[in-house]
């Protein structure tokens, strides 16, 4: 199968296998993810999504069985001979659950810059207003910057952690099922918010949600479990296609519902 | 209480090393339950019994610095009053000791109020 991208690709992953101790969860994953586009993962529970998508800032690292074999290129550079703290710096991540830091909303966006060394109030202050602006989240905390991130909603305290993975400017955000915990109207505010994303970062965004993929990607990835549980790809291309015209019979099955 | 391992991954993912995850994120949201073990540890301590009459060898001299060795209250409240006669000075350490518990449950309470306040943010 082809899986080569129109136009240019940001991360290449090429015969990337990655192992718990002698399980192995993923197998054999070949795929160029596009530039500026957002690529959704989707596939039944337990299929490696998750944990492919880790895989790119190298937050599999922190669990010491894992293991892995072959290659993961970001612009034709391995992410393995990159120091890992500056890869998570060019990489950022939101995850399932919104985690804010227990601290004051300033504080939360203003940690990620502060540690790479910005020190100027006045910097800190600008960069903190414009991630909140591009995370469409500054109408509604201006007055209260001071506050504990904590005391936002579910859906807010969401904006606030991708601001403060934008406050360090990535050139990749991934997003592992980043409306899950989220109700509805939260979950469009995302999804929007996500579009508008796209101009300036490459978005990866694992979702169980078909209808979130459809509606919100520009390229879809369907992975499955096979026999022995590992995760494989069984198809990617364009969304529309995925979802109107599949290649595979599990693919077809799967967005109709009929297993998973 | 246990700092939530996503703090620590939300911290990473944002590419800070290590120490700074530890110094920036880890220990401010470990220090309240720090802070209580702390007070509430003097607070066992100022009143602990029968194992400091073994432990603490109840030393009957007064301490100089605080390396010397001492006696807690309540040993020392056990041996004015059933080695001398002098229960006055029994209760009036007594009294002593109540107050002290007193005022560090006090302070266990303010303290723990105030971080939950910082830490809900209501």
């Amino acid at each position: 199968m082809e899986h080569k991208v129109n136009g240019k690709s940001k991360l290449s992953v090429e015969n990337y296998s990655l192992f718990y101790g002698k399980f192995q969860a993923l197998r054999d994953i070949t795929i160029d993810l596009p530039a500026n586009k957002i690529t959704s993962i989707i596939g039944p529970s337990g299929c490696g999504k998750s944990t492919f998508l880790r895989s790119f800032n190298r937050m599999n690292d922190l669990i010491p069985s894992v293991n892995t074999k072959g290659k993961i290129e970001m612009d034709e550079e391995s992410i393995y001979e990159v120091d890992v703290v500056e890869l998570r710096k060019r990489v950022g991540m939101v995850f399932q659950r919104p985690n804010p830091f227990p601290k004051s909303i300033f504080e939360n966006i203003a940690f990620g810059p502060r540690a790479h060394g910005i020190r100027d109030k006045q910097i800190l202050n600008e960069i903190v207003e414009k991630s909140l602006r591009q995370a469409v989240l500054w109408d509604e905390v201006k007055d209260s910057i001071n506050k504990s991130g904590l005391a936002l909603s579910g859906g807010q305290q969401q904006r606030l952690c991708i601001a403060r993975a934008l406050a360090v400017e990535p050139e990749v955000i991934l997003m592992d099922e980043p409306a899950s915990a989220l109700d509805p109207v939260a979950t469009l505010k995302i999804e929007d918010l996500i579009q508008q994303l796209k101009e300036k970062y490459t978005i990866v965004i694992v979702t169980h949600n078909m209808q979130q993929a459809a509606r919100a990607s520009d390229f879809t990835l369907f992975f499955n479990m096979a026999e022995d549980r590992a995760g494989y790809l069984v198809e990617s291309g364009n969304t529309i296609d995925i979802f109107t015209n599949p290649k595979e019979e599990l693919t077809e099955q799967y967005i109709s519902g009929r297993f998973g | 209480m246990a700092v939530p391992r996503s703090y620590r991954e939300g911290s990473l993912a944002l590419g800070t090393t290590k120490w700074q995850t530890i110094s920036g994120v880890v220990l401010p949201s470990a220090t309240p339950g720090i802070v209580t073990g702390i007070v509430l540890s003097i607070g066992r301590i100022v009143a602990e019994t029968a194992i400091f009459w073994v432990t603490l060898g109840g030393s009957y001299r007064l301490p100089k610095d605080i390396m010397s060795s001492g006696r807690t209250m309540a040993l020392h409240v056990y041996s004015l009053a059933s080695e001398t006669r002098a229960f006055d000075k029994a209760l009036g350490t007594s009294a002593i000791l109540i107050i002290i518990i007193v005022i560090l449950n006090l302070a266990i309470n303010i303290s723990s109020r105030q971080f939950a306040k910082k830490f809900s943010g209501k």
